[in-house]
């Protein structure tokens, strides 16, 4: 039933997953603009299509990135239903509500708690590298890195899943019960701390020792490396304040050493 | 001058939908947006530098369930514009407009809040229609709740940049000099604060993979 064409056309749908992000019932919307295609193939019928539909509008939250794995089910599920060959009308419903919570739990902590932040920062050291080497000529290099090295695996690893979904079906339960991702991200994590390590080196390499190769120019004062070395601790250990205080105090912070003349 | 706000505005709005509404490719990240911007308007420097700070100091800000957080494209697109458009190339121009777009970015994620709510409105007339066979309204709320958050978000984009730049200008010119030196310090500081939330965000490595996988 699902051929490449209509294939193509439902994972370019799934990007519309929340463009109706409502407080009641969340994705609810975009959970029935992704799956319209495929409920009007199976049921020609409209009385019919009309309940499938009213079946679908109800609460619908999970990661976006992982949502796909959840489609690929239902879709399976109503095609055996439509076909005849399951009576069982309560599945796909019950795997909306089973299979969501698990898999957005993996989402969130892989791609917005980690992968997202380290491709952040390594973005963030080719840039430092980049004022450091060529002085500051390349520092588009920043945006472009991170857009590519986020993408590559996120666009990838949707199409992925949704694919191997449609192929595993139930499977693929067992398959996300395998995934080794709190494995994965340490490893990614760690690369993470080194990219933070190798950035502060070359940061402190420009703008602490010595007289600034400034990213302008023009004059300014010359922070000391014992003040960064402060700062470092600091926001540390006080990691939880809420960011806004933070930047807050970093600015009071300023004003006082200003105000001593350190 | 009204054509770059403009088309800072449009700009804006599309960068804004990436955090939730369509995609989530990333650009609406400050480390995307802010070089970005300040490449539009000449200054790729302030936008690099200003991305990099909100990019590392909310570093955990990203929406989950039903949490808005606040709007860091916001954030990003009014501090680098701003800097850009009346004090380019200024140390301190940059992080006071910084400091300034922060309430702004709040008061814009009370305004989504509220057109979120109206999204609620587009969904139950969706169920409505469907119950009279009305399938149709699907593919239009939709996409009737994507066209009205980026004119929601266009203008909000266009009147920040533009109420928010003649504030920031006035209050500008009466900066002390001790507070200039303050944000200049800051400029090289806050960096320093991001690189230390970054390490406090990856120190719950608990374990070191390669000796202590689960057997």
């Amino acid at each position: 039933m699902i051929n490449n064409r209509v294939g193509t056309r439902l994972f370019l749908r799934t990007f519309f997953l929340q463009s109706l992000w409502n407080f009641e019932r969340l994705q609810n919307i975009g959970f029935l603009y992704v799956l319209y295609p495929v409920f009007k193939k199976l049921y020609p019928d409209k009385e019919k299509r009309k309940e499938i539909l009213l079946r679908h509008v109800g609460f619908f939250n999970t990661n976006p990135y992982m949502a796909n794995i959840v489609f690929a089910m239902i879709i399976n599920a109503e095609e055996e239903i439509a076909a005849g060959k399951s009576a069982n009308t309560k599945k796909p419903e019950m795997l909306k509500s089973v299979m969501s919570g698990p898999i957005a739990a993996i989402g969130d902590s892989f791609f917005w708690g980690t992968w997202r932040p380290v491709t952040a920062f390594v973005a963030i050291l080719l840039s430092i590298l980049a004022i450091n080497i060529f002085d500051a000529d390349f520092l588009w290099v920043a945006p472009v890195a991170f857009i590519f090295l986020y993408n590559v695996v996120h666009i990838l690893f949707r199409y992925w899943i949704f694919v191997i979904s449609f192929r595993l079906n139930e499977q693929m339960i067992k398959l996300v019960a395998k995934f080794e991702i709190t494995y994965i991200g340490d490893i990614v994590r760690i690369i993470g701390i080194a990219a933070v390590f190798t950035t502060l080196y070359f940061y402190f390499d420009l703008f602490g020792f010595a007289p600034a190769v400034n990213i302008y120019s023009m004059d300014c004062t010359i922070p000391e490396i014992g003040i960064y070395g402060v700062i470092l601790l600091f926001s540390f250990v006080f990691g939880k304040i809420r960011p806004v205080i933070m930047f807050y105090c970093a600015i009071l912070f300023s004003f006082v050493i200003g105000y001593l003349g350190l | 001058m009204i054509e770059t706000v403009i088309l800072l505005s449009v700009l804006g709005a599309f960068l804004s939908m990436d955090i939730t509404m369509f995609g989530q490719f990333m650009i609406s990240r400050p480390i995307f947006a802010g070089p970005l911007i300040g490449y539009i308007l000449g200054d790729i420097q302030t936008g690099f530098w200003l991305g990099m700070i909100v990019e590392m100091m909310w570093i955990n800000t990203v929406p989950l369930g039903s949490s808005i957080p606040v709007d860091l494209t916001m954030m990003t697109v009014l501090s680098v514009s701003w800097t850009c458009l009346h004090f380019k190339g200024s140390q301190d121009g940059a992080i006071f407009a910084l400091a300034m777009a922060i309430p702004f970015a709040y008061l814009y994620r009370e305004i989504d809040i509220g057109g979120r709510n109206f999204n609620t409105k587009i969904m139950h007339w969706i169920e409505k229609g469907l119950e009279q066979g009305k399938e149709y309204r699907i593919s239009l709320g939709l996409y009737s709740g994507l066209g009205l958050f980026l004119l929601r978000a266009f203008i909000v984009y266009a009147v920040f940049m533009i109420l928010g730049g003649l504030i920031y200008v006035n209050m500008k010119v009466y900066i002390p000099v001790t507070l200039e030196i303050a944000f200049k310090k800051a400029w090289y500081y806050l960096p320093v604060f991001g690189f230390g939330l970054v390490l406090h965000n990856f120190k719950n490595v608990v374990r070191f993979p390669f000796f202590n996988r689960k057997k």
